[in-house]
């Protein structure tokens, strides 16, 4: 947890020098405020050591995530094989260990899709409004009018399988929430006097949205983006699930389910353990979006 | 109120149209050759041409479209290359299987939902308000394909209570209920406690207890009619997530309805059946969306006179 | 005239926050006879609105907590009462109403709806008898087209209106005790004086015993019979309208009449008392008014003053007008 402190403390230094006293007081505050809440240290701490399991997964997992002990296939768990082994004889703790490497890059690189295009479209539909506006919007409108699953589940027949196609399958999926909070900020960000002074002084529309808008939504987009994350996670879950997503031999929590699901009778306990591993990684990384949501942006509550 | 209604169809007639154009081009055009995809490896060059011409594949991609739509308008998509049945049969069928799994879940999930957030509102701050957050909370990320899987193991296998697939009898529905409900009635019960809590701290409430009025009937009156407007909104975000939710839970259950439909179609390369489920499902969406947001100002009076003006 | 409709005594009420206790009303004491009107006067945070609240037992529990004291009405103890007695009490024999007209209102039922409320709680009347009744109390309360207005919805009127719907439900029991805490001070300054002027007709006409809540001695001057000045919890100072306004006693009193804008003086500086009302949790030693009294020396900074019985039953809570007081500054002189 030292350790931790001591990140926030750099953290906020840094933008102490690069943007004046004025944000620092706002971040700091927040900080402060996270750093109260219990339940949001829990969670970060959790995601901390779920990021440090997927980096150094080679390292901490007993055995590689395709080693298969023959003859010893469907064993219940025991000091070789703590969570006991699947269908193949691969070791199941191991695999999980090694499933958390895809749904944290799922998080990661499916919501820095989804941000880009929400944001893009969000900043030009607020900034520019009347006519762009009203067509993005009902764009928006096209791409939110399908439940996310089944969108993701036409995009991937379409790209065809594989882990690339899972990310832009929840990337172009997931950007519609982001675009409209990301519209209406800039619409109200738009009349106030700097911005006006600045197009005032020729300040080009690029420029404008993005030297003075974009870092305005700093902090929504840093919570929106926190709160989807959980969802990305599951998508990923359930389009491996189905066979969709993430093919084998990698390991996929999603996909370790629906390969438990045929032995429920033989070995019932294999499907338990990759699902606790994704409840517990939604969990922290959706407590830790409400925390990051209350002490930076409680506007977004409603959301 | 009714130019608010013409405007809110037009604009669900532009979204269904440009609903139509992406379906269209993401299965049309986008992966090249509709018939190669879909008959993958099983075919030589001179059956993929033939199936070509029958399904029109072979004519201009705006004459394609606008026979699309021509279809889409009168609700025909066609027939399923590998049922040999026309799609919108096939779907009508697996929607009313759905429909009636949504009716359950949505039916189990407010009123479990309502019950736990009521009491978690009236109880707030106390040991039973923490126990219903915890297990809402807990609820919440529960994936529903996992949920069914232990509901499977613990009622069908172990104590052989209940079908674990299929649909033989209504009792077939519960487990699926259970697994799919469960998400969406811990949601509706943080979603009800917030709100609740919300309107239970307006000054309203503190003139209804200046005038006498027993706190059961401020909750259940001026409490719950406050908060049900964003309850109401969540029930349109849950037709949406129970068509996709469905999904799931009809693969782990085998229920034959949208979802799993869909997901066969997509594992057979059934291109006719997909697009016809992509906008079977949008049009169900969009419709329920346009029912919710008319109803709103039956409710609020607020936004009656908004949207009158 | 002279019977005792309300006696309040000793009444505290303590709040128990994280930053600790609040002691929002400390040992108050007052009594309102039949068909008499008392103001009670304060800044925001003295206290004023807490003693509404204590009254009918609506304060917010937790953290608030009526911690002492006695609320007789007609000589019973409101305090001692059951939940259920209570409710029978409130909107029936004492009413209140509040500050903002534009939130007091359940925004999705009507003004009607909200009124027949009250009457089917407290009266045997059938729906319709209960909505005749409801479009009378409009019409008593001055609203144009009552029959139709009855079936408005809150946002459909006007904050002066949502007043009156508020008076209306206040009075459609014939309480004997009318509870208006800042009725006026969501309202535009014309709107302001119809509703005093309301609230004074009804008093005349129904006999109804008013406590009026208000920073405003303005408002109290045109509505009350007797005043009591609060600050920080505390009652500073008891007397009339008249002579509050001729001889205010206490320092604070005095400070707050001179915050009154008067026309005639064009020239002389509006007074402003300086400082502002302490936190109630963290309050100054000795009198709680003299970290801004100009008249503060040494033993109002140790000494926390009681209440002064004057020999003309005026009733001050200030070491001036105690022996202590003249004895100090005999000693300086």
């Amino acid at each position: 947890m030292g350790l931790l402190k001591r990140k926030n403390d750099v953290y906020s230094a840094l933008i102490e020098g690069a943007e004046g006293v004025a944000y620092t007081s706002f971040y700091h505050d927040a900080m402060r405020r996270l750093k109260k809440d219990k339940i949001a240290m829990v969670c970060l701490f959790v995601v901390a050591a779920l990021i440090i399991i997927a980096i150094f997964a080679p390292f901490i997992a007993p055995y590689e995530e395709d080693y298969m002990d023959v003859g010893n296939e469907l064993a219940r768990p025991s000091s070789e094989h703590l969570l006991g082994t699947d269908e193949f004889g691969r070791d199941i703790l191991s695999r999980i260990i090694f499933g958390s490497r895809v749904s944290l890059m799922v998080g990661v690189v499916a919501e820095a899709i989804a941000v880009f295009i929400g944001l893009v479209v969000g900043a030009i539909a607020g900034y520019y409004g009347g006519k762009v506006d009203a067509v993005l919007s009902r764009i928006i409108e096209i791409f939110a009018s399908f439940p996310h699953i089944l969108f993701a589940i036409v995009v991937m027949f379409v790209l065809g399988t594989g882990i690339m196609n899972v990310f832009i399958a929840i990337g172009v999926v997931g950007w519609t929430g982001l675009a409209r909070v990301i519209r209406s900020q800039i619409m109200q960000l738009k009349q106030k006097e700097y911005v006006e002074a600045a197009r005032a002084s020729g300040g080009r529309n690029m420029q404008i949205i993005f030297r003075h808008l974009i870092p305005n939504c700093l902090s929504t987009i840093i919570v929106v983006a926190t709160m989807n994350i959980p969802s990305d996670i599951m998508y990923e879950a359930s389009l491996s699930f189905l066979g969709l997503g993430v093919q084998p031999p990698q390991a996929s929590w999603g996909s370790m389910i629906s390969e438990a699901r045929k032995f429920i009778r033989q070995y019932p306990e294999y499907s338990v353990f990759p699902g606790i591993a994704l409840i517990v990684t939604v969990l922290a990384f959706n407590l830790l979006g409400d925390a990051l949501r209350d002490a930076l942006d409680p506007r977004l509550k409603n959301l | 109120m009714i130019k608010y209604t013409v405007k809110r169809l037009l604009q669900t007639l532009i979204v269904l149209f440009g609903v139509s154009l992406v379906t269209f081009v993401m299965l049309n055009i986008a992966p090249g050759d509709p018939v190669g995809v879909m008959l993958a490896k099983r075919a030589d060059q001179e059956t993929i041409d033939r199936v070509r011409h029958e399904m029109g594949l072979d004519k201009p991609y705006t004459e394609q479209f606008i026979e699309f739509i021509r279809g889409a308008v009168v609700g025909d998509f066609g027939d399923s290359y590998f049922q040999h049945k026309p799609v919108s049969e096939i779907l009508a069928g697996a929607f009313r299987i759905t429909a009636s799994l949504g009716v359950w879940v949505m039916l189990f999930s407010i009123v479990l939902g309502l019950l736990f957030g009521i009491s978690a509102a009236v109880l707030h701050g106390r040991i039973g308000d923490k126990i219903i957050i915890l297990i809402s909370t807990l609820g919440m990320v529960m994936p529903s394909f996992w949920i069914a899987i232990i509901l499977q193991i613990v009622l069908g296998v172990k104590f052989k209570l209940l079908p674990i697939s299929g649909l033989q009898s209504m009792s077939s529905y519960i487990l699926p209920t259970i697994s799919l409900g469960l998400i969406y009635a811990a949601s509706i019960a943080r979603l009800c406690r917030t709100n609740m809590l919300d309107a239970l701290n307006q000054d309203y409430v503190r003139t209804a207890r200046a005038k006498g009025v027993s706190e059961f009937k401020i909750v259940m009156q001026h409490g719950l009619k406050n908060a049900a407007i964003p309850i109401i909104t969540y029930i349109g975000i849950l037709i949406k997530s129970i068509l996709g939710g469905s999904v799931l839970v009809e693969t782990v259950f085998s229920i034959p309805g949208l979802g799993k439909t869909m997901v066969d179609a997509i594992t057979q390369r059934d291109i006719r059946l997909i697009q016809g489920c992509t906008i079977y499902i949008a049009v169900v969406f969009v419709v329920a969306n346009l029912t919710i947001d008319l109803l709103y100002g039956l409710l609020d009076p607020r936004i009656r006179v908004t949207q009158e003006g | 005239m002279s019977e005792k409709l309300l006696q309040v005594k000793n009444l505290s009420t303590y709040f128990y926050t994280d930053e600790g206790v609040v002691y929002a009303l400390d040992d108050v004491s007052f009594d309102l006879e039949k068909g008499e009107a008392l103001g009670i006067v304060g800044e925001s945070g003295s206290g004023k609105s807490v003693t509404a609240l204590s009254i009918i037992r609506l304060v917010q529990s937790p953290p608030g907590r009526i911690v002492s004291g006695e609320v007789l009405l007609q000589g019973e103890d409101l305090l001692k009462k059951s939940a259920r007695e209570m409710r029978r009490i409130r909107g029936e024999k004492v009413s209140m109403i509040f500050q903002e007209p534009m939130t007091a209102l359940n925004p999705v039922f009507t003004v009607g709806q909200q009124i027949m409320e009250s009457i089917l709680i407290h009266q045997h009347k059938s729906k319709k008898e209960a909505r005749e009744q409801a479009v009378e109390m409009l019409r008593m309360v001055g609203i144009p087209a009552p029959e139709k207005r009855v079936d408005d919805y809150p946002h459909q009127m006007s904050g002066g209106m949502r007043q009156r719907v508020m008076i209306a439900i206040a009075l459609c029991c014939n309480p004997q005790l009318l509870i208006c805490d800042e009725p006026t001070t969501a309202l535009d300054v014309t709107i302001q004086a119809q509703i005093l002027e309301l609230i004074r007709d009804i008093r005349e006409r129904l006999g109804t015993s008013v406590i009026l809540i208000t920073h405003d001695l303005g408002v109290v001057a045109q509505v009350a019979d007797r005043v009591m000045i609060m600050y920080a919890g505390k009652a500073m100072e008891y007397g009339t309208v008249r002579e509050i306004f001729t001889d205010p006693r206490h320092p604070y009193t005095a400070a707050l009449l001179r915050s009154i804008p008067v026309i005639e003086n064009k020239t002389e500086r509006l007074h402003v008392i300086r400082g502002m009302v302490p936190s109630l949790s963290k309050r100054p030693e000795g009198c709680l008014f003299h970290p801004r009294c100009d008249e503060a020396c040494e033993l109002c900074r140790t000494k926390r003053p009681e209440l002064v019985t004057m020999a003309d039953g005026r009733q001050v809570r200030c070491h001036k007008y105690t022996d202590e007081w003249e004895g100090q500054h005999n000693d300086r002189q």
